[in-house]
C-alpha cells in the first residue's frame, strides 16, 4: 500500500515541478493543437498550383486547347515563354515544368506523323516533378487524343478504368497530416519530459534528497512514468478531441478508446525509453543529443511519412525493434481502418515486450548509477 | 569589444565541450548519423507497390494485361485473390496497396469491340503515393488500350500494324529530366538533408549551452565579470559555430562521395553560404536560450522551431510555389527555404552568385536580425 502512495506522491511532484515552468506548458499546449492544425493544412493535397511554362511555337487551335487544359486548381497559369528563356527560368526555380511545343504540331498531328512534344522537368522537385510529369502527359495525351477523334472520329478507348481510392477517398491531406503530428508529438514529448524529469534531478542533485527518502529506484522511476505519461495522454485525447474531429473535421473510423488504450501502452515504452537514455547521458546537453539521434529517425522510419516497403530492409528490419513502428501501424489500423483488437493485437504484444525490455534496463541502469553515487 | 575577452570566454567554452568527451563526439556523430539514416532510409521513389488481382476472366488477354503490371518494377505482386471479399483485410494490414479486379467475359467484350470496365483499389493512407500510384494504373492502362486500338485499326482497315499504331499513337511525348538526367531521387534526397541536419542540431548545441548557466546558475559568474554582453554571446558562440562548421566540410564531403551527387557549383560561394546559413541557425538557438528557462523547454522549444519548418516550409516536400499564400508566407520567415535553394544551385544546377545572391542576402539579414534580437533580449542584470 505505501509502495503506491509512494509512487502517486512522486508523480505528484513531478506534475507540480512541470506546471512551474510555464513557457514548458505553452511548448506543450501548442504542439497538440496549432502544430496539429499546420502539418494538416500546410501542405496542399496531391499536386496542387503546379508552376508551368509553354513555348508554343505552333499558335494553332490545338496548342491552346493544350495550354487551357492546364488549369488551376492542379496548375498555375501556364506562363508563356520563348525557348530561349526555358533554361534560365528553370534555373530560377521559377517553374517546375516546361512544355515545348514544336512548329507545325496541329498539321503534323492530323497527317498522322507523330510529332514529339517535350516536356522539361526540374527533378530536384522530387515529388512534385514525378507524380507531375505522368499527370501532365495524361491531360495533353488526353487533349491530343479528343482533338484528333473530333476531327477522324473513331472508338472510344475499350478499356475504362473505374479508380477507388480506400480509406481516404478524397485524399485529403489533413487525415494523415494531422494524425502523424499527433503520434510524433506523442513519442517526443513522452521521452523528453520523462528523461529531463531525470536528469534535471541529477544536475541540480535533488536526487540526493530521493536517496536518504524511504523509497525505491523503482518507485522514483514508475512515479516519472506514470505523470509524464498522464500529461501526453491528457494532451492527445484534447487534440484528437477538438483539433483532429473539430477544427479539422477528419472522420476517425475506429474507437478513440482503443487507440488511446495502445497510446498509453505506447506511452509506457517511450518514458521508459527516456529514462533509459537519461541513465546513458550525464547531462542535459548529452541527452539533447542522443535525443535527436535516436528519436528523429525513429519518427522518420516508422512508416508515418513514408511506407515502410519502401525502405531499405535493413532499415525494416532495425525499426521493428522500434516502438513507433508497431504505434503507428496500429494506429493507422484504428485510426483510419476502424480495425479492432483481433487486427492490432500483434503490435500490442510488440510493444509491451519492448516496453518490458526498456523499462528493466532503464531500472537496472539507474540502480547501478545511484549506487555510483552514494 | 574587447578580443582578449572573447577569447576568453570561447576558451573556458571550449574546454568545457572538449572536457565533455561523450557531448563531444555526439556533436559529430548525431549530423553524421541523420545523414547516413535518413539518406538511406528515406525512399521518394514511388516503386514497388505490392499489389494483388481478382481474375473472373482467366484468358489470354486478361493475363496480358495483367503481366503488364506484374512485369513493371513499379509494381510487386503478391498474388491471386478468389474474390472481391479478401481484397479489404488484406488492404486493411497495408499488406496490398492496390488491387485490380478484371470482370468475367473481358476478353470476349474486348474482342467483340465493346469496351469493358476495370476496377482497381487503392489505399489512400499515402496522398502522395496514392497519386503516383494512380498515375502509373493510367498509364499502363493507356498504353494497353492504343494497343489495342491500333490492331483494331489494322485488321478493320487492313493496313499494317505499324501505321495502324502510330493512328493510334498520334503524339510521342519526350520527357526531359533536367539537373538530374538518371533521376536519382537519393541525389536530390541527400542535399536537401543537409539543409535539414543543420538546420537542427547547431541550435540545439547553442540552445543547451547557454540555458544551461542560466539553469544551473554558473551565468551569475558572467553577470559579475567585466566580460559585456556582446562579448559574452560572441565568445560562447564561437565554438559551436565551429563545430558547425566543421560539420558543413564532413555533410559536403559525404553528400558528393557518399551519395554521388554531383557538385557543379562554385565551391567557395557554397561554403560562405553555408557559414552565414550555420550563423543563422546558431542565432535561432541563442534566442530560444534567451526565451526560456530550463533545459527540457529549451530543447522542446528548438524542436519545434526547427524541425517542423524544415520538414513542411523548406520546398522539401512541395515546392514553396505551389503553397497556398499563408504557407508561403510561412515559408519566406524560416532560412530553409533559402539554403534549400542554395543547395541545389551549387549541387546539381551549378547556378552561382548571379542567380543566388538574393538567398544569400536573405540569410544575411535573417543572420544579423537573429543577432542584434538576442543581443538586445540578453541583459546581464536579469529582472526579478
Amino acid at each position: 500500500m505505501s509502495r503506491a502512495s509512494n509512487i502517486y506522491r512522486l508523480g505528484i511532484k513531478e506534475l507540480w515541478s512541470l506546471v512551474r515552468d510555464p513557457i514548458m506548458l505553452v511548448l506543450i499546449a501548442y504542439s497538440f493543437t496549432f502544430q496539429v492544425y499546420i502539418a494538416a493544412t500546410a501542405m496542399p493535397e496531391g499536386l496542387s498550383k503546379v508552376p508551368i511554362a509553354i513555348v508554343d511555337e505552333d499558335d494553332s487551335p490545338l496548342s491552346a486547347r493544350i495550354t487551357s487544359a492546364l488549369h488551376p486548381p492542379q496548375f498555375m497559369p501556364p506562363q508563356r515563354v520563348s525557348l530561349t528563356e526555358v533554361d534560365a527560368g528553370l534555373d530560377a526555380g521559377l517553374y517546375t515544368f516546361s512544355l515545348n511545343i514544336p512548329p507545325n504540331f496541329q498539321r503534323d498531328v492530323l497527317a498522322g506523323r507523330a510529332p514529339a512534344i517535350q516536356l522539361n522537368v526540374d527533378a530536384t522537385r522530387m515529388s512534385q516533378a514525378f507524380t507531375g510529369s505522368g499527370y501532365i502527359e495524361q491531360i495533353v495525351m488526353g487533349e491530343i487524343n479528343e482533338f484528333v477523334q473530333r476531327y477522324r472520329g473513331s472508338a472510344a478507348p475499350p478499356v475504362d478504368l473505374a479508380l477507388r481510392v480506400r480509406f481516404n477517398p478524397a485524399l485529403t491531406r489533413a487525415w494523415f497530416g494531422s494524425l502523424m503530428e499527433i503520434i510524433n508529438n506523442v513519442t517526443m514529448l513522452s521521452i523528453v519530459l520523462a528523461g529531463a524529469a531525470l536528469i534535471r534531478e541529477r544536475e541540480h542533485g535533488t536526487i540526493e534528497h530521493l536517496l536518504v527518502m524511504p523509497v525505491t529506484p523503482c518507485e522514483i522511476m514508475l512515479g516519472k512514468i506514470w505523470s509524464m505519461g498522464l500529461v501526453v495522454l491528457l494532451a492527445t485525447s484534447f487534440s484528437l478531441q477538438f483539433i483532429v474531429q473539430g477544427a479539422l473535421n477528419v472522420p476517425i473510423e475506429g474507437s478513440v478508446a482503443l487507440f488511446l488504450a495502445v497510446a498509453t501502452l505506447h506511452l509506457f515504452v517511450t518514458t521508459s525509453m527516456g529514462i533509459f537514455m537519461a541513465t546513458l547521458a550525464r547531462n542535459m546537453p548529452q541527452f539533447g543529443l542522443l535525443i535527436i539521434l535516436v528519436l528523429l529517425p525513429m519518427q522518420m522510419l516508422s512508416g508515418g511519412s513514408t511506407p515502410r516497403e519502401s525502405m531499405p530492409v535493413l532499415a525494416q528490419n532495425m525499426m521493428e525493434v522500434a516502438p513507433t513502428t508497431h504505434f503507428v501501424s496500429a494506429a493507422q489500423a484504428i485510426l483510419y481502418r476502424g480495425a479492432g483488437f483481433d487486427v492490432v493485437w500483434p503490435q500490442i504484444l510488440a510493444l509491451t515486450v519492448i516496453g518490458l525490455v526498456f523499462f528493466i534496463a532503464a531500472l537496472i541502469h539507474f540502480r547501478k548509477s545511484i549506487s555510483q553515487m552514494a | 569589444m574587447n578580443s582578449r575577452r572573447i577569447f576568453a570566454v570561447a576558451y573556458k567554452e571550449w574546454r568545457e565541450i572538449v572536457r565533455d568527451r561523450l557531448f563531444l563526439s555526439l556533436a559529430f556523430v548525431v549530423p553524421v548519423s541523420l545523414m547516413l539514416i535518413f539518406g538511406y532510409g528515406i525512399n521518394l521513389d514511388v516503386e514497388h507497390i505490392p499489389f494483388a488481382v481478382v481474375d473472373h476472366d482467366k484468358s489470354a488477354l486478361s493475363r496480358d494485361y495483367l503481366h503488364r503490371y506484374i512485369d513493371s518494377r513499379y509494381f510487386a505482386y503478391q498474388g491471386d485473390l478468389a474474390s472481391e471479399r479478401e481484397i479489404g483485410p488484406l488492404l486493411a494490414d497495408s499488406r496490398i496497396r492496390l488491387a485490380i479486379i478484371i470482370p468475367p467475359r473481358f476478353e470476349e467484350n474486348l474482342m467483340a469491340g465493346r469496351s469493358v470496365a476495370i476496377q482497381t483499389l487503392i489505399d489512400g493512407t499515402f496522398t502522395f503515393r496514392t497519386s503516383s500510384s494512380k498515375g502509373y494504373v493510367i498509364a499502363i492502362n493507356a498504353a494497353f488500350n492504343s494497343e489495342l486500338l491500333g490492331n483494331y485499326i489494322s485488321q478493320r482497315l487492313g493496313i499494317p500494324l505499324e501505321t495502324a499504331r502510330e493512328m493510334a499513337q498520334p503524339v510521342t511525348a519526350e520527357l526531359r529530366y533536367m539537373y538530374n538526367q538518371e533521376i536519382k531521387s537519393v541525389w536530390s534526397i541527400a542535399t536537401v538533408l543537409m539543409m535539414f541536419v543543420l538546420m537542427i542540431t547547431p541550435p540545439f548545441l547553442t540552445a543547451l549551452g547557454v540555458v544551461r548557466e542560466k539553469e544551473n546558475g554558473s551565468i551569475y559568474n558572467i553577470y559579475a565579470s567585466t566580460v559585456t554582453r556582446g562579448e559574452f554571446l560572441i565568445g560562447k558562440l564561437a565554438p559551436y559555430v565551429g563545430i558547425s562548421i566543421l560539420n558543413i566540410l564532413i555533410l559536403w564531403l559525404m553528400v558528393a562521395r557518399l551519395f554521388g551527387a554531383p557538385f557543379k557549383g562554385d565551391p567557395l560561394f557554397f561554403f560562405l553560404a553555408s557559414v552565414i546559413y550555420v550563423i543563422c541557425t546558431t542565432g535561432i538557438g541563442l534566442l530560444v536560450s534567451l526565451l526560456v528557462r530550463t533545459q527540457v523547454a529549451a530543447m522542446m522549444m528548438t524542436v519545434v522551431v526547427t524541425v517542423v519548418p524544415s520538414v513542411l516550409y523548406s520546398g522539401l516536400l512541395v515546392p514553396i510555389a505551389s503553397m497556398d499564400p499563408a504557407g508561403q508566407f510561412e515559408a519566406h520567415l524560416f532560412p530553409a527555404m533559402y539554403y534549400t535553394d542554395i543547395i541545389l544551385g551549387s549541387f546539381l544546377k551549378g547556378v552561382g552568385m548571379e542567380q543566388l545572391w538574393g538567398k544569400v542576402l536573405a540569410l544575411l539579414i535573417y543572420a544579423i536580425v537573429l543577432w542584434t534580437a538576442s543581443f538586445l533580449m540578453f541583459h546581464k542584470r536579469p529582472k526579478s
